[in-house]
């Protein structure tokens, strides 16, 4: 059983004239319990998935192919009074920059409080008293004080933490955080993550879909993780397995290109050439211009994500 | 005691955060209350004249002297001051609330609604203000409430200009994406989160507007479209004391320093209430 179930997504971008894919033909599960990493470089569209997924794309963009299922809501399909009823409720979403996420001219208490009545029937005490309940499960000190604060009031982490407790509030399904982490310093980074682990998985069985470009973020704190790239999966499947063994010459490419701690080396390994550009996508795997094991056949046939032996899927010829 | 001391400590941070809205905001308090009062206290009707002191200067019995009717000019206005205020406040109160709106859908929705409201806008905006208003007032009526109207006619373009424009800037801003990933509604986003964040410098516009009605009202006033005597309004009366300016400066001074007074009311409060808009400066870091 899946909470969120993304079939065949393709999702684009309307520029200079014509319409460009940076989501292309995506499918895959969310299971109720679980951390869900969407992993690849800046552009690979990740984040895109998340908007298309929440409905929330830009007005240049659009959804051309596919569908995502939440339980048995089509979303690709929904309507804006629908979706209205889902966000925030059903399906949550928390952002990158935790300083910007929050309006400014309202105190934090009455943001969580708004999203608390909009959503669930509450009148304002009670509404009140939740959200306080929510502040100290989110780890806010002074919680009762800080409920009337201003967003300028807090820091990055803090604010951070505001976010999640607002996305968790109505025990949402399934959880969208798009690099929740990136803007803050490590210590903090891991304080949040563990929040979110224990918060909505192991407390709530909620399904974490976590965008992220760090592979330690990933390995801290995911179950099974998507490989991206350039606008596909290009392998899928367990944490462990995908880093003990990793199969697509990407990821291992990635993987390589990671500092290790301790011993002293050269120069850091990195992949050759650059991710192509929406309107410049190579034919047939995206990859085989810095693929170090392209044939010619990765010239002109783009390889299907396929699950291999060890359950692990992966979109490479070098398996067939 | 201690209530005190913190009530007086708000202030001072207000007062520093913004002198001039401060300044501002008390001239335009000061002058709506006199000029709202002056029946209770004023020994004169704006109408009565003193035949025995035509033109006279400014004595014990005629603070600011009188006209060549005889009439008492700190009278005069202050009534004047009604007539202005109230086209002020009701030409901003009514442009503005059109206006907002209008913007509002524009800058919120963009594309067909966006050229549905903001094209004709861009046509009565390509009228000057003063032909627009004469053209009104001429054709519909020489009335107060019409000339409220046809200022507030002239406003309503300016306002959704300034609203649109400042709705763009703040429809993108993350905030507005988190609470539309909350759930909230059309009509909540618009009036909850983009509103109260985009609507600064619209009030900005509406106080140093305010100063330029008062302005047409008297511009309106002066080429005998407006007020109609034997009414004060501080227009009329520059005009009236134009002919007389040699013998009795007076006549004009003072109408003409009523008008400095309230636009310089207006533009000092403008100026100021951003920054008392913005909450980040009301506390301090």
């Amino acid at each position: 059983m899946s909470l969120l179930s993304v079939r065949h997504l393709t999702t684009e971008f309307y520029s200079g004239g014509r319409w460009l894919e940076a989501v292309s033909d995506v499918s895959f599960d969310l299971r109720p319990g679980e951390i869900l990493g969407l992993v690849g470089e800046s552009g690979c569209g990740k984040s895109t998935i998340a908007y298309s997924v929440m409905r929330l794309l830009a007005k240049n963009a659009r959804i051309s192919g596919g569908e995502v299922w939440l339980g048995d809501v089509n979303l690709t399909a929904a309507d804006d009074g629908r979706l209205q009823d889902l966000r925030g409720s059903r399906l949550s979403m928390i952002f990158q920059d935790p300083m910007t996420a929050l309006d400014s001219l309202f105190t934090v208490g009455h943001q969580v409080i708004e999203t608390l009545q909009e959503h669930l029937d509450l009148d304002a005490a009670a509404a009140r008293a939740r959200a306080l309940e929510l502040l100290r499960q989110v780890g806010i000190p002074a919680a009762e004080e800080r409920l009337n604060a201003y967003p300028y009031q807090f820091s990055g982490g803090m604010s951070q933490r505001i976010a999640l407790a607002i996305a968790i509030s109505c025990q949402p399904q399934v959880l969208i955080a798009d690099e929740p982490t990136t803007a803050l310093d490590v210590t903090i980074q891991a304080q949040i993550l563990h929040l979110i682990r224990r918060l909505m998985v192991e407390e709530g069985g909620t399904g974490v879909l976590l965008i992220t470009h760090d592979l330690g973020v990933v390995a801290q704190v995911c179950d099974r993780v998507a490989v991206m790239y350039a606008g596909k999966i290009v392998e899928f499947g367990a944490v462990e397995s995908i880093f003990s063994d990793p199969l697509h010459p990407y990821t291992q490419a990635l993987l390589n290109s990671l500092p290790s701690q301790g011993i002293k080396r050269g120069a850091l390994e990195n992949i050759r050439g650059r991710v192509p550009s929406l309107d410049d996508r190579p034919t047939g795997c995206r990859f085989h211009p810095r693929c170090p094991h392209a044939r010619d056949i990765c010239r002109v046939e783009a390889p299907p994500l396929l699950r291999r032996a060890g359950g692990q899927e992966v979109a490479c010829v070098l398996y067939d | 005691m201690r209530r005190i001391r913190a009530l007086r400590d708000r202030l001072r941070l207000w007062q520093a955060a913004s002198r001039s809205a401060f300044l501002g905001g008390t001239i335009i308090l000061v002058l709506v209350i006199i000029t709202a009062t002056v029946s209770l206290y004023s020994p004169y009707s704006p109408e009565a004249m003193d035949f025995m002191a035509p033109l006279s200067g400014p004595t014990g019995a005629h603070l600011l002297g009188t006209d060549n009717f005889g009439r008492d000019i700190l009278t005069r206005v202050l009534y004047g001051y009604q007539i202005s205020l109230a086209v002020a406040l009701g030409s901003v109160g009514f442009g503005l609330a059109v206006g907002v709106a209008l913007g509002l859908l524009a800058g919120y929705y963009g594309g067909l609604i966006d050229n549905i409201i903001m094209r004709p806008m861009d046509v009565l905006m390509a009228f000057p203000a003063i032909v627009l208003v004469v053209a009104l007032t001429g054709f519909v009526g020489r009335e107060i409430s019409v000339m409220v109207l046809a200022v507030a006619v002239v406003y309503v373009p300016i306002f959704a200009r300034v609203m649109r424009g400042s709705t763009l800037e703040v429809v993108n801003e993350l905030y507005v994406e988190g609470a539309r990933a909350r759930g909230a509604s059309h009509l909540r986003l618009m009036l909850r989160h983009i509103l109260p964040n985009a609507i600064a410098p619209v009030l900005i516009q509406a106080s140093i507007l305010m100063g330029i009605a008062i302005l047409l009202e008297s511009a309106l006033s002066f080429i005998g479209l407006g007020t109609q005597p034997p009414d004060p309004s501080l227009g009329l009366m520059l005009s009236e004391g134009r002919s007389f300016m040699q013998q009795a400066p007076w006549m004009v001074v003072a109408p003409g320093l009523a008008i400095s007074i309230a636009v310089l009311g207006f533009n000092l409060l403008g100026n100021g209430l951003q920054d008392l808009l913005n909450p980040a400066r009301k506390g301090g870091r």
